[in-house]
């Protein structure tokens, strides 16, 4: 009984269909349409089979800073959950070339396809050294390489470095955005809104819908919508590579705090010093302050105690509601310099400035007594370490 | 003879219906196999096994001739060894491939890794053997996916975890050489045939890597253990090893009726204080004993007892421990623990530890009341009886089916356990799995899933845009992630968590499922938890919350539940004149409406109270019959209802038969006025949520249906009916024969024959 439900005894075999139907499972058939391609796609032969592409150079001034020989890389699947079911049905890559800017889209016109498909994307990307994607790190690449393993094809993506802007974007701009998405970040750091032809959510069911009926409307907005990201992640990238050379105008304290922590996390202390220090200099706010901070631990850790101290005291005078300055410095006195009555006067000064403060401040003002007092009675007397004799802060802000 | 455990018959009022010594087996040994790895030679020795048992060194020889295998064997006869062996020895001999263990709950995967990683210990290579599950934490998931030896898990998270994403597993299914199935016994009814199709998909990811796994399974005793394996893998080389080498010692096995205490109703004396009676001497003088009982609450209650029993010994409440799934896991690995080194003497247990969980060897066993099947009672008198003189006792309580079972003891030696059924071409089943498998791998033009034909199925899915067709071959084509949508068990999500709040900090001590929860947690409920009483202050319905404290009262509380059935929409029928079929979708609802407090000891009723929470309720699909005016004015109403009921009882065990599935996968109810149909209605019902599929093929077979219900009433030898054919609840005078009278209404000749035959003698 091919394609029929076994049947033990008389009724007749009734088909998968009624029996669907039956549940309420089933819609009736639904006739089959021609799918035409998109506009602007082209065949291209592979030695897979044919693949959809569609190019185009974008003039655009040389890029400054020059971002090295990059791929920039973004992709629309069929979901988001992952999964072996889950398919990339087009892929935008663009990459600067002398004349401009050069936008490549591969196009998965079906599934059975995708062989070629991977194999123009691998094309596409082959010269590149460096894959640049937003979010790739778990997301796209990922997803390509379950890609390659379901499609049996040899290679997967070329063994390019890959700079994730997601984490870039992260380090540097979290502060300024309640959230890091793509659209967020061409709002807040590259300042365009855009007209965006359709929501990422209504994606996949675009290309279901061109899959289902061959209807066009929304594939087309959705390709649209993948080439005006790719682009966003270029220009993208010449922000964030100007940012981290420290030559975007119009810093404030928190990004160069941001960035000065970011440059030390990838090892590069000189330039987070420097950062910290330009954050530092503001001299005003809570990422001033922990910039200043965050110095004058480096400093202590080095044994440059008297320039700890003197850029403690000079943030203590600029910033003079800070609680975490008077403490720091307090607790510099008291440890380093073996100067609990400093260190007393420092705190007694700060519960004068910021008398709200007062509970958290006075617990140490008690225990410095205490300890004062106990120091006079005799056990410690006259202990008191030569500081290191250095010069005091070596850049003077600003 | 062996020293068996006092049991003193004449200290017992009531009739013992059976002392049988089954005799000891004497251990058939076989020398280690010739090939086997020196360096496992030498692990096996440090275990203390120099040889093997006859069936472990036969296993070996199936599996090292490529062959699958299933071993049979009983409870505690070293089975584990027979797929551990040949693994590590494959291993050993190339580390690069891989093994995938199936066991049915994370708990016995847990137990079973203890095991192996005890065995693989000093092995020249590093092997690596890892539980995978849902507990596992997501720094650990790569290092397993790339490098684990052995995986374990369990079919669930091999069905929504590893299968659909199994590019990011091809380390492991590229180079899967065996796949061992543990504790094959439990995937039958719904489960089996989820989970046979679950093989189904892991087959087919197997063969896009190349990779051609060997099945390993190990079953409980069951009657047709060969048969399941073969339809579960779609195997047919399938080896069967079910001769047992392991020694067995001389066991003693009793059915014990307690006295009658009211001849008219037939009620006999608590088979929970004659079982305490039995049990408390034992583990007075240090004997180990597991006590099974039949729900939850009779654990709480039989734990009282026994420690009660225990008292004056400090440790009490140490030695006597109760287990059962409302426990939370940790507290379960510590009382398994407990009971193998010995620390504890006397565990009380619901059917959780039928299942080949590790305890180490008990001296006796007592079943309270008769576990519902002969497969589970022998799994649960296996538990004692691994060294000479162990005993187990049988007592029965005053229900028909125990009744029946305790006074036909011949019936239940010479009956083979019940079959494993299952029926993976359910065609709902069969869809949730192709979708599943679709989104997995694309399927080419005339694949099949497994044995089943797909591509009527495939071109469904098309029409409602599920999947594409391109290039010969079809793809998924939705957003979702199909396998989500599918419940290899279907048990209701929403748990009611219980908070001890007398803690400064409320703690949680366990949970329960929705369903079970009005009847045990309600408002007032003296809820019994490890032995102590809570009182529950406040059940936070919305929040699933049960908010409790510990108290000390003497008695203990039961609520009384309600059963309703609603037709919400009729698919097909009625059809036929006198009786007449339908299917179709219904609501059933269950309201708990009411609780006593019952005395301990005396269990005189103390008081009740109303209990105020919402019906609980079930969307499944059912077939239905009703029963025309004219046949059954004539019967009375007690009649008439007693005829129904046991009509229900005999065509829902006919149906699970006709449909391959577990009795337990269906339920029935009979209305003697139904309010949708307001005629008499007897439903038989898929017991899972949105029903799987069972209600259309129970109309079609409408016919055959009554023609099996109809011989298996007529052809039970009692007398008016029984608790094996018109049911156990309802032995009212005139049963039988009305039951015959209205399942011969429906058919023709042979019922109408018999019935007949039988009102005429």
């Amino acid at each position: 009984m091919h394609g029929r439900r076994r049947s033990v005894d008389g009724p007749e075999p009734v088909s998968y269909r009624e029996r669907l139907t039956r549940l309420g499972a089933t819609p009736g058939p639904r006739p089959q349409q021609s799918r035409s391609l998109p506009r602007g796609f082209e065949e291209v032969s592979t030695r897979f089979g044919m693949a959809m592409l569609r190019q185009d150079v974008i003039p655009l001034p040389p890029l400054e800073p020059y971002p090295g020989n990059v791929a920039y890389l973004d992709t629309e699947t069929t979901g988001l959950s992952g999964g072996s079911g889950t398919y990339v049905f087009a892929a935008a890559v663009a990459r600067p070339i002398d004349c401009g800017l050069r936008v490549a889209q591969v196009f998965l016109p079906q599934p059975g396809m995708e062989p070629a498909f991977l194999q123009a994307l691998q094309e596409e990307m082959a010269p590149a050294e460096t894959v640049a994607t937003f979010n790739g790190g778990s997301f796209d690449l990922p997803v390509l390489r379950t890609r390659w393993v379901m499609a049996r094809m040899p290679g997967e993506l070329h063994g390019a470095a890959h700079v994730d802007l997601l984490t870039l974007v992260r380090a540097l701009y979290r502060h300024r955005m309640e959230s890091c998405t793509l659209r967020m970040v061409e709002e807040r750091v590259l300042g365009y809104e855009r007209d965006d032809p359709i929501s990422s959510a209504l994606v996949p069911d675009a290309y279901f819908d061109y899959l289902r009926n061959g209807s066009h409307d929304f594939l087309e907005a959705a390709l649209e919508h993948n080439r005006l990201d790719v682009i966003s992640l270029v220009h993208l990238h010449a922000r964030l590579l100007l940012r981290l050379q420290g030559g975007e105008a119009g810093m404030d304290a928190a990004d160069w705090l941001a960035l000065g922590r970011h440059r030390f996390r990838r090892g590069a202390r000189a330039d987070g010093w420097r950062a910290f220090r330009n954050a530092t200099s503001f001299a005003s706010g809570d990422a001033s302050a922990t910039a200043g901070l965050l110095l004058s631990r480096r400093l202590t850790r080095r044994g440059s105690i008297a320039a700890a101290d003197g850029l403690l005291g000079w943030l203590e005078s600029s910033i003079t509601d800070d609680m975490r300055v008077s403490i720091a410095r307090a607790r510099l006195a008291e440890w380093r310099r073996r100067d609990p009555s400093q260190a007393l006067s420092i705190v007694e000064a700060a519960l004068r400035r910021m008398p709200d403060q007062a509970p958290d401040l006075e617990h140490r003002r008690a225990r410095l007594r205490r300890k004062l007092d106990s120091g006079r009675s005799g056990r410690r007397k006259g202990y008191l370490r030569e500081v290191q004799l250095e010069a005091p802060i070596v850049d003077s802000p600003a | 003879m062996a020293s068996f455990p006092s049991f003193h018959t004449a200290s017992f009022q009531g009739e013992i219906t059976l002392d049988h010594v089954i005799p000891e087996a004497e251990a058939k040994f076989a020398a280690l196999p010739a090939d086997l790895h020196p360096e496992l030679v030498a692990a096996l020795a440090r275990r203390g096994i120099e040889r093997l048992y006859s069936h472990q060194a036969e296993a070996y020889e199936a599996v090292r001739k490529g062959r699958h295998l299933v071993v049979v064997t009983p409870t505690a006869s070293g089975k584990t060894l027979c797929y551990n062996l040949p693994v590590l020895q494959r291993l050993l001999e190339s580390p690069e491939k891989r093994a995938l263990y199936l066991y049915p709950t994370k708990a016995l995967a847990q137990d079973q890794l203890a095991e192996l990683s005890a065995l693989k210990h000093g092995l020249p290579i590093q092997l690596r053997v890892d539980t995978y599950d849902g507990d596992t934490p997501p720094g650990r998931r790569t290092a397993i996916r790339e490098g684990g030896h052995v995986v374990m898990t369990n079919p669930d998270m091999l069905h929504t975890g590893l299968l659909p994403h199994h590019t990011k597993w091809r380390r492991l299914f590229s180079s899967l050489e065996f796949v061992v199935i543990d504790e094959l016994h439990t995937y039958r009814g719904l489960f089996g045939s989820q989970v046979a199709n679950v093989i189904r998909r892991l087959k087919r990811i197997c063969a896009f890597y190349g990779s051609n796994p060997t099945f390993i399974c190990a079953s409980a005793t069951i009657a047709n253990p060969l048969e399941l394996a073969k339809r579960l893998l779609e195997e047919e080389n399938v080896e069967l090893v079910d001769r047992s080498g392991a020694p067995r010692g001389e066991r003693r096995l009793i059915f014990y009726n307690p006295p009658l205490v009211n001849r008219e109703l037939g009620i006999r004396r608590s088979s929970m204080l004659e079982a305490r009676r039995i049990a408390a001497p034992w583990i007075r003088s240090g004997v180990q004993t597991i006590v099974f009982c039949r729900s939850r609450l009779q654990v709480e209650v039989m734990l009282s007892y026994l420690r009660q029993d225990l008292a004056p010994r400090l440790d009490a409440n140490q030695r006597v421990r109760g287990y059962r799934a409302g426990y939370l896991p940790l507290h379960r690995r510590e009382i398994e623990a407990g009971l193998r080194n010995g620390e504890i003497t006397c565990v009380v247990s619901t059917n959780a530890l039928e299942l080949g969980i590790d305890i180490g060897t008990l001296q006796t066993a007592v079943l309270v009341g008769y576990p519902g099947t002969i497969a589970s009672t022998w799994q649960q008198l296996g538990r004692a009886g691994r060294r000479s003189g162990s005993v187990g006792v049988f007592v029965a309580s005053s229900s028909p089916l125990d009744q029946f079972i305790v006074r036909h003891p011949q019936y239940f030696l010479s009956t083979d356990p019940e079959e494993g059924l299952i029926d993976p071409d359910n065609l709902l089943l069969l869809a949730g799995h192709l979708q599943a498998g679709l989104f997995e791998l694309p399927f080419e033009g005339q694949e099949r899933l497994g044995r089943a034909d797909v591509s009527e199925l495939l071109q469904l899915f098309e029409e409602d845009g599920s999947a594409t067709r391109s290039n010969g071959r079809w793809f998924w084509s939705r957003q979702a992630f199909p396998a989500e949508e599918v419940h290899l068990r279907r048990i209701l999500a929403d748990n009611v968590v219980i908070i001890d709040t007398s803690h400064p900090r409320p703690q949680v001590i366990g949970e329960m499922d929705q369903f079970t929860a009005p009847v045990l947690l309600h408002e007032e409920a003296v809820y019994l938890h490890e032995g102590a009483q809570f009182h529950v202050d406040r059940l936070d319905w919305d929040e699933k919350k049960a908010y409790v404290r510990p108290v000390e009262v003497d008695y203990y509380t039961d609520a009384l539940a309600s059963v309703t059935v609603r037709v919400l929409e009729t698919f097909d029928g009625p059809e036929g004149d006198e009786v007449s079929r339908s299917h179709g979708e219904l609501k059933i609802t269950s309201l708990a409406s009411m609780f006593k407090k019952i005395k301990f000891h005396t269990h005189e009723n103390i008081g009740s109270g109303p209990i105020h929470l919402p019906e609980q309720t079930l969307h499944t699909t059912g077939y239905w019959i009703t029963i025309d005016e004219g046949l059954w004015r004539s019967l009375g109403r007690e009649t008439l209802e007693a005829g129904l009921q046991g009509m229900a009882h005999a065509l829902r065990h006919v149906a699970s038969l006709r449909l391959m599935c577990d009795p337990r996968d269906l339920g029935s109810v009979a209305e003697v006025r139904s309010v949708t149909t307001q005629l008499p209605t007897v439903t038989v019902y898929d017991v899972y949520p949105g029903g799987v599929g069972f209600s259309s093929r129970m109309f079609e077979l409408h016919r055959a249906l009554l023609d099996d219900a109809s011989s298996l009433v007529r052809d039970c030898p009692c007398l008016a009916g029984c608790p094996s054919c018109v049911g156990p609840l309802h032995l009212v005078e005139g049963a039988k024969e009305a039951c015959l009278r209205l399942l011969a209404a429906g058919d023709g000749s042979a019922a109408r024959d018999s019935a007949a035959r039988y009102v005429s003698c």
